[in-house]
């Protein structure tokens, strides 16, 4: 840790370096004139000095001075506005600014919406010549306590910038018009796809993100912020995310409030909610706000595009392995809006996609498909409020069907039958009022669902002339929660000065954590037909959180709490303090620091053996205590106008009662409480990040350093073991390069580190009622390191406009090394009973082709 | 060209250029090998114990190594009761019997291995009171057994046997050895003790292992079906003479350690599959100790 605090601070000493403010205010001269007008007098300094001046009144070139003067350009600055009104400030090496000092400061608050289709627009950057400056919500609306300018800028990507005097008034709205053509853009840090949030997060601009490579069109959220610091992906492609040393299933992803519990299609290739929809994510690496409590890693927080209010329109993606219809309009024009997608894939409609899995497994009948439909319906109830209708569903289903006969003297027949579902559901009502500039609040009432059922079926019949047999065998696990959610959150200047974030948000869970079930017929009588672990679990989760944002002068701290009650067998309380602050070193350079303790009340325990990984989730119970972690981040951020973005951060985090099965494997027999271990984990890492935008060129590069481990009493002697996706080195870059306005090309290369499984360590040969039994015995956790994963992935896409029409045709190709990634590690027998690892690798060199219209 | 985009420029293609294939080949790490211990103390009978050693996971051979010269130490009711003798081949006994109730300790210690033990209790009984036929006509021949239990908790093991007269022949086909063997078979049940939940497991191999939980009558009957194709013309054991029931009170430490052995071996793991692992009721070591007080009647045709 001291080695990377140290590291931290020589770059920063650096970068400071680099930032030193107006060197030449510093610098003595000597002036004279008489009767020079103040425009005369800036002219002689610049002559004198490298100083450039910039100023937008006229009275400058009234004004008569006289001046003989031998003294530093601060002083002379100082005392030639001093008396006129003026004052003046450093906003770049170089460049000094001349402005009126405000008489006094005002509030400024409104919403900003586009202005075609009436919907509000979020994290438009609403700033002024003095670097004061704040971020619309997610329901459009800003708001400055003390604006002390005459003028605001609106700056969003994809936008004309606007400018704005001070008005006062909450129903305030900015119409901001979309650009036909992406201009170059003026504004520091909003020309990208991602930037830093002024909460400490991250936020994705969607519309800009499509235009960077990926698999098929719009592969999904977590394919995307896999590629920036902290989050790393699980397995090929991305199972899921990890961030900073955390499990996958620590992490929260909500959709408009709805908490998706499966967040990717085809185990992790895409997204489970289609990004056509979504108009904005924002997430937070562990520090994140106090409102979003329950994970211990971070938040992914998805918005819905509000639907138009003025017209209908749409648009249609079509690829080999999907098909995506997003419809938009108003019910009611400026009243109502509705916005629709539906996304099924064809892989089980086109015999190119199974038949070549039939053949090369012998399986009679192979079919996969996924798909998902989300409806988002709003209703404006006033000026200042509105009605949110939030729908989801989506889910994968897969079966496999193999029929085996085989006649000789007896006919023998086999059917072997699996089929799996995973599926979320979800539906979310919101009212959202901002009752002045000063006060908003919100009400939630939603349900949502998570289901994974898998079944196996195995049936044998034998038949001759005087010989009829048959048997059967079914095995199947189940994993099921069912939410109930009500919220109240309230926004504004509340207690005192700042924002106030406050809330209530209560949540009934119904558990069933992992049933599992097994049973064998013969003749048509049941041999055995045993159920494990069925029967739910109810939690109540209840909580109360509060927390304040405030900027002052160079300082942005934001502090709050959660206060959380879960009640299962039996009842928890913690407090779940988090702390924000950063601090502006210079107009580029920003340093900022964060501490949050947080607390998980839900588990899904890692399976991290062979097969692919589910998720079977249970809450706590006294047996399963709450995973505690406290995590501390440093960071620095360097931005200049040139979009040249560096940025450090290096984190510790500890964990106490993080969770692993006993042995790392799957445990049918036990009660799932004692199936499961609980332990230390800490994890430790630097993060760098260096983005730059070159005229047509835009590329990003992580590399990320870490360590992640964990420790239980129990197993490998009470030794720290690496944790499962302990990826000591992970490194990514997207590039895109816009080769002229219908041309698009881009490059994303994945490398990281190969993470960890657990495999038997040993075997042994006992004898159960005289038959010998060959016993593979599972000891230490994660004792196997997969290969190290490498993927580039090309793409180029063809805009074609038409009057009517805008279309692009994308063309991607998947892993152009064709590197054999391991997905998942399968085992085998050997003829003698001994064991045998099967690496699977399941995604080759791919080229796809993808066709998206907007009508 | 800026120096930054140089620099991109160049760590990219450096990962181009460092791209390779590797191929996934693994074959086990080191483990220290461990005893595994298998034993036997039934009531009225002598302990027998087993010691052999556990291997590499991928180890291709998977011929047993047995372990002797080991010192194995006996605790009954918390009193040590003294050393199992050590009859060589890994395989030791005591020269003392076991009672019903006994709640008894092993300790086995040999260098080189970390020492393992293993508790359990014998049962006071088997619980069987009687085995009756009910019907020897259709596809399937019905017996009764009655059980006896107490009020708490109790785990059970069954086992069939079909008694075979084996013979062999000279040339001119007169029979110069004969004698009587058996074999395990399956069996089936109607009665709801064999599918309600938590109760029972079948193996492929012909036992069933169950509990009291849902015995709510005292003493509970089982009925148990025995399908007469294993025992007709053509069949495994058509030549059958009769069957041997083997009902044992067993500890439910050993009853745990047969759930998770069956289990283990009937699940392959598979995409979605993953083993499971053997809990047994060994510490410092594997194997299975049965404690368990038997029953056996035979029934001939």
């Amino acid at each position: 840790m001291r080695r990377i605090l140290v590291t931290c601070l020589i770059i920063t000493s650096f970068l400071s370096e680099l930032q030193a403010q107006c060197p030449g205010l510093d610098q003595r001269i000597r002036l004279q004139c008489e009767s020079c007008s103040g425009v005369e007098v800036l002219d002689k300094i610049s002559s004198k000095t490298n100083l450039t001046f910039s100023y937008s009144n006229t009275d400058l070139a009234e004004w008569s001075i006289i001046i003989d003067d031998r003294s530093s350009v601060r002083r002379i600055l100082t005392k030639l506005l001093k008396n006129r009104g003026y004052t003046f400030e450093c906003i770049g090496s170089d460049q000094v600014l001349i402005y009126r000092k405000p008489a006094q400061s005002r509030e400024f608050s409104g919403f900003v919406v586009d202005e075609a289709s009436l919907t509000p627009l979020e994290n438009v950057l609403v700033y002024n010549a003095l670097g004061q400056h704040t971020y619309t919500n997610s329901d459009g609306f800003f708001y400055l306590n003390e604006a002390v300018s005459d003028t605001f800028y609106f700056s969003y990507p994809g936008y004309l910038e606007f400018s704005s005097g001070l008005i006062e008034s909450a129903s305030n709205v900015i119409r901001l018009k979309e650009e036909n053509t992406l201009g170059e853009i003026k504004v520091i840090g909003m020309d990208s796809a991602l930037f830093k949030s002024g909460r400490g997060g991250w936020f994705i601009n969607l519309d800009r993100w499509r235009n960077y490579p990926s698999l098929n069109g719009t592969p999904g959220i977590t394919h995307k912020i896999s590629t920036l610091p902290g989050m790393q992906s699980t397995i090929d492609v991305n199972g899921g995310i990890v961030v900073r040393g955390g499990g996958k299933n620590e992490n929260l992803t909500l959709l408009d409030g709805m908490e998706i519990y499966n967040p990717t299609h085809m185990f992790g290739i895409f997204g489970s909610i289609s990004d056509r929809s979504l108009s904005s994510v924002s997430f937070f690496k562990g520090n994140a706000p106090s409102s979003y409590s329950g994970r211990v890693s971070s938040v992914i927080d998805m918005r819905s595009k509000v639907g138009d209010f003025k017209k209908w329109h749409g648009s249609l993606d079509v690829n080999p392995i999907f098909g995506e219809v997003f419809l938009t309009g108003p019910l009611k024009r400026k009243k109502t809006s509705v916005a629709l997608s539906i996304r099924r894939s064809f892989t089980d409609m086109f015999p190119v996609f199974y038949e070549q899995i039939q053949d090369q497994n012998s399986i009679d009948r192979f079919r996969y498909y996924f798909y998902d439909t989300k409806m988002h319906l709003t209703h404006r109830s006033s000026k200042s409020g509105a009605i949110h209708l939030s729908a989801y569903s989506g889910g994968d289903v897969g079966y496999i069907n193999q029929r085996d006969k085989l006649v000789e003297e007896l006919t023998k027949t086999e059917l072997n039958k699996d089929r799996f579902i995973q599926a979320n559901h979800g539906a979310m009502i919101t009212w959202k009022k901002r009752w002045s500039s000063k006060f908003g609040t919100k009400i939630d009432l939603g349900l949502t669902n998570y289901r994974f059922d898998y079944v196996n079926r195995y049936d044998l019949n034998l038949t001759g002339d005087t010989f009829d047999y048959d048997r059967g065998t079914v095995l199947g696990h189940k994993s099921e929660i069912l939410d109930y959610v009500a919220a109240f959150n309230a926004t504004g200047q509340i207690l005192s000065k700042g924002m106030w974030d406050i809330g209530v948000r209560s949540t009934y869970h119904e558990f069933e954590p992992n049933a599992s079930s097994y049973s064998i017929r013969e003749k048509g009588v049941a041999l055995s037909d045993t159920v494990y672990g069925d029967g739910t679990t109810d939690a109540l989760d209840v909580r109360i959180h509060a927390e304040n944002s405030w900027e002052w002068d160079k300082l942005l701290l934001r502090y709050g709490a959660s206060l959380v009650s879960f009640k299962t067998d039996t009842s928890f309380l913690s407090v779940q303090p988090s702390m924000f602050a950063s601090y502006r070193i210079s107009k580029h350079l920003r340093a900022h620091v964060g501490w949050s303790q947080n607390v998980q009340f839900t588990h899904a325990v890692p399976n991290n053996t062979f097969g692919i990984p589910i998720n079977v989730w249970l809450p706590s119970t006294r047996e399963v205590m709450p995973l505690v972690t406290q995590q501390m981040e440093l960071g620095f951020h360097y931005l200049n106008e040139d979009v040249l973005d560096v940025q450090v951060d290096a984190y510790r985090r500890t964990m106490q009662n993080a969770i692993n099965y006993r042995f790392g494997v799957f445990d049918l027999i036990s009660e799932w409480e004692e199936a499961i271990l609980q332990g230390q984990g800490r994890s430790v890492g630097v993060e760098f990040m260096l983005r730059k935008e070159l005229g047509k060129l835009s590329a990003w590069v992580k590399y990320v350093l870490s360590k992640s481990e964990r420790k239980y009493d129990e197993v490998n002697n009470g030794d720290w073991i690496p944790f499962q996706y302990d990826r000591r080195h992970d490194f990514s870059t997207v590039w895109k390069y816009d080769i002229n306005s219908k041309w698009v090309i881009g490059l994303t290369c994945i490398y990281s580190s190969g993470h960890y499984i657990t495999i038997p360590d040993e075997q042994y040969l006992i004898e159960i009622n005289e038959q010998p039994r060959l016993i593979s015995q599972f000891g230490r956790l994660n004792n196997l390191k997969i290969p190290d994963y490498m993927r580039f992935d090309l793409a180029a896409d063809r805009k074609i406009n038409s009057k009517k029409y805008r279309s692009t045709l994308s063309f991607k190709v998947f892993n152009i090394l064709n590197r054999q990634n391991v997905f998942y590690v399968s085992s085998s027998l050997n003829a003698n009973g001994s064991f045998n690892i099967d690496p699977i690798a399941l995604f080759p060199l791919l080229p796809t082709i993808n066709y998206a219209i907007h009508f | 060209m800026p120096f930054t985009s140089r620099l991109i420029c160049f760590l990219a293609f450096f990962c181009l250029l460092y791209s390779c294939d590797d191929d996934f080949t693994y074959t086990g790490t080191e483990t220290d090998n461990s005893i595994v211990l298998e034993g036997r103390a039934r009531a009225g009978d002598s302990i027998e114990v087993f010691l052999s050693e556990s291997k590499s996971a991928f180890e291709s051979d998977t011929t047993l190594t047995t372990l002797s010269g080991a010192e194995v130490r006996v605790f009954v009711n918390g009193s040590l009761r003294g050393l199992l003798i050590d009859k060589g081949e890994g395989h030791y006994y005591s020269d003392f019997l076991v009672r019903g109730g006994d709640s008894i300790l092993i300790a086995a210690r040999r260098s080189g291995y970390r020492t393992v033990e293993t508790e359990g209790t014998v049962p006071d009984t088997s619980g069987l009171v009687s085995i009756d036929t009910i019907d020897l006509k259709g596809d399937f021949l019905s017996y009764r057994l009655r059980v006896s239990h107490k009020n708490e908790l109790n785990a059970y093991f069954l086992s069939v046997r079909s008694v075979v007269y084996e013979y062999e022949l000279d040339d001119q086909n007169q029979i110069i050895d004969s004698n009587l063997v058996s074999y395990p078979i399956s069996v089936s049940s109607t009665s709801k003790l064999f599918y309600s939940e938590r109760s029972v497991i079948r193996s492929r191999n012909n036992f069933h292992i169950f509990t009291s939980e849902f015995m709510n009558t005292q003493p509970f009957t089982l009925d148990l079906l025995v399908d007469r194709e294993q025992l007709l013309p053509g069949a495994q054991f058509s030549n059958s003479q009769g069957l041997v029931f083997h009902f044992s009170a067993i500890d439910m430490g050993e009853y745990r350690t047969l759930e998770s052995i069956l289990v283990n071996n009937e699940i392959f793991g598979g995409p979605f599959g993953s083993k499971n692992n053997v809990t047994d009721n060994i510490e410092g070591g594997y194997g299975i100790m049965h404690f368990n007080n038997t029953s056996v009647d035979t029934l001939m045709f």
